[in-house]
């Protein structure tokens, strides 16, 4: 195992598509602030320390469209390129292989997400000053805070590491880079329309679109966050049919389990041929 | 065809199995299938193959597009599962003990296949933590096949040569007893392909077993102890390539009474097919005895105008062996 996370540590920090998505996540993540803090009312999430929960919102936000491209090109390309041969003719065991290569993409998504406080931190200081509200908010900073960021990062990469998964799993499945970005993008694009048009039929159609994992993933960083953030600010503002995150972080796990499940059962049974 | 090879022909058995000496192999084989079998629906790419490769010879394992070499080397290496049979590597069963016969082994499976983001020298790299060896062997690697000055440059941006070369490396980095080649020789030029068997020939001398699979005949015939030659997942023969190749052996004749000459050679028991063309015998005859051949045509009075030696080639008898099967 830590042979194979040594070889896909080394993979990740040679390969540019990585780099590229933590470029699109900080620019998209400024864009959110400053879009955000141009409008008077709303900008008071966005002053620091709170500014580092905007920026896990952000990101959290930003995982359906970014995590599944790391995740199904990190499973698609080792059979686009036949890199899978090279792999397991050196070391066989092809379980330890997926969790190694998943269990370095998760580190990935964690350093990404140090990133966006990074970001945060920089954007929500600028906020602050330029708006005349200082670069600190301070009386906010507490124990009690701090906690509530670090479950934030923690449900922010919690949602992020779904994703991640979705798209492996696909990528894995069908040996596919393009399918396994295509199926993780894409299901959420089909689970948002699929809710909509569930919930309007109403009865037990609602009651299944209910359980999409989108309904888990789309609010749970926000969720976590909402009792540090300003009561009653767009941003602390969710909905009220929500699921609770101990349900959230129940359900996404079955998910993950499946989906980690079917990777593993399919790269142990199957052949070799590509 | 000749009468020796309709036998070896019918019965898919190996011709010979005799060493340098001239005496049978004895111990752990490198390499030992038993009635390995690979079928995909109603297709059997590998029918009951059964081979032995002895430890520090080059076992050539030759094949039409097709034929199963790639599938049956996939088995080898764990990337494909048999459907039945067995094969044991270095005295080993690749069911049970695949991670300990790859880390004694280098392959190549196909084409060469590396990151194509990465340089020659970070794919080393990486093969080195995958394989669990130290990375400091990567330099004498990279001069090994005369890749040292292309080590920075990127793999996507080798030519096939270098990336052949490359993989040739890889599969050497873990210092491998046993080089499971297929095609090493594909887009090498023809530098390249003399570097290649001379690599062979060095590995062979130093005690590695290599079972080696082209479509390059003439670089197989030089380099292969033996050779086996499969055919819609059928072994069709396998046997040393000298005794192969030496047992073919053709004398051209020209003669005047062509259709009594034939009579008269066919009597001789050395003697095997005997094929007449107009005035020319091709007769199939060890070519050290072509004195005696003249010798017992004169004997009957009956006069060699001309004789020349065919030598066989294994491209030839390759294509004796799997055209007649193909259809």
């Amino acid at each position: 195992m830590i042979a194979y996370m040594s070889f896909e540590w080394l993979k990740l920090t040679k390969r540019w598509m990585p780099r590229i998505i933590l470029f699109l996540m900080v620019c998209l993540t400024v864009l959110a602030f400053w879009g955000q803090g141009s409008r008077v009312g709303n900008q008071g999430d966005l002053f620091l320390p709170r500014g580092w929960l905007a920026a896990l919102i952000y990101a959290s936000f930003f995982a359906p469209f970014f995590w599944p491209v790391l995740g199904g090109s990190w499973a698609g390309n080792e059979y686009g390129w036949g890199t899978i041969r090279m792999i397991l003719t050196r070391r066989p065991y092809r379980i330890q292989h997926a969790l190694g290569a998943l269990s370095i993409l998760l580190v990935a998504v964690a350093l990404a997400l140090v990133a966006m406080l990074l970001v945060g931190s920089v954007a929500g200081f600028l906020v602050g000053v330029l708006t005349g509200n200082g670069g600190f908010t301070s009386g906010v900073l507490s124990a009690g805070f701090l906690g509530t960021l670090l479950k934030s990062f923690l449900a922010a990469w919690y949602v992020g590491a779904f994703y991640l998964i979705l798209a492996y799993a696909a990528g894995t499945v069908f040996r596919s880079a393009a399918v396994g970005i295509g199926i993780g993008i894409g299901s959420t694009l089909a689970e948002v329309v699929l809710r909509g048009i569930f919930t309007a039929l109403g009865g037990t159609w609602r009651d299944v679109a209910q359980h999409f994992p989108v309904v888990y993933t789309q609010d749970m960083a926000r969720l976590v966050a909402a009792p540090q953030l300003i009561p009653g600010s767009s941003m602390a503002s969710v909905g009220s049919d929500l699921p609770g995150i101990g349900e959230s972080i129940v359900l996404l796990a079955i998910y993950m389990a499946i989906l980690l499940a079917i990777t593993l059962v399919t790269l142990r049974t199957r052949d070799v041929t590509a | 065809m000749s009468k020796t090879s309709e036998i070896q022909l019918e019965s898919g058995a190996e011709v010979t199995d005799r060493s340098q000496n001239g005496h049978m192999r004895a111990g752990t084989a490198a390499i030992e299938s038993s009635e390995l079998t690979k079928t995909y629906g109603h297709l059997v790419a590998v029918d009951h193959l059964s081979l032995r490769v002895e430890r520090a010879e080059i076992f050539g394992f030759l094949g039409p597009n097709g034929a199963g070499k790639t599938t049956t080397m996939r088995m080898l290496l764990g990337l494909v599962r048999p459907t039945s049979g067995n094969a044991r590597i270095l005295g080993m069963d690749i069911a049970t003990h695949l991670p300990e016969i790859l880390a004694r082994t280098g392959s190549i499976i196909e084409n060469p296949t590396f990151y194509p983001f990465a340089s020659g020298r970070d794919n080393l790299r990486m093969v080195a933590r995958l394989s669990g060896v130290s990375e400091s062997s990567i330099p004498a690697i990279l001069d090994l096949v005369d890749l040292s000055s292309a080590g920075s440059k990127n793999f996507k941006a080798y030519s096939l040569g270098m990336k052949q070369r490359l993989a040739v490396g890889a599969a050497l980095l873990n210092e491998p007893e046993i080089l499971i080649l297929d095609e090493p020789a594909n887009g090498l030029d023809p530098a390249g392909i003399v570097e290649m068997r001379e690599l062979m020939k060095r590995l062979k001398d130093e005690g590695h077993t290599v079972l080696i699979s082209s479509h390059v005949l003439h670089e197989i015939e030089q380099i292969c102890d033996r050779i086996l030659i499969l055919n819609h997942g059928r072994v069709v023969v396998q046997g040393s390539v000298d005794t192969l190749l030496g047992g073919r052996d053709l004398l051209e004749v020209r003669i005047e009474r062509a259709e009594e000459a034939e009579a008269v050679l066919l009597s001789v028991p050395w003697i095997g097919e005997v094929t007449r063309d107009g005035d020319r015998l091709l007769v199939a005859a060890p070519l050290t005895r072509a004195a005696d051949v003249t010798r017992i045509l004169a004997e009957r009075e009956l006069y060699v105008c001309g004789l020349r030696p065919q030598e066989q080639s294994l491209e030839r008898y390759f294509l004796d062996v799997t055209s007649g099967d193909a259809a």
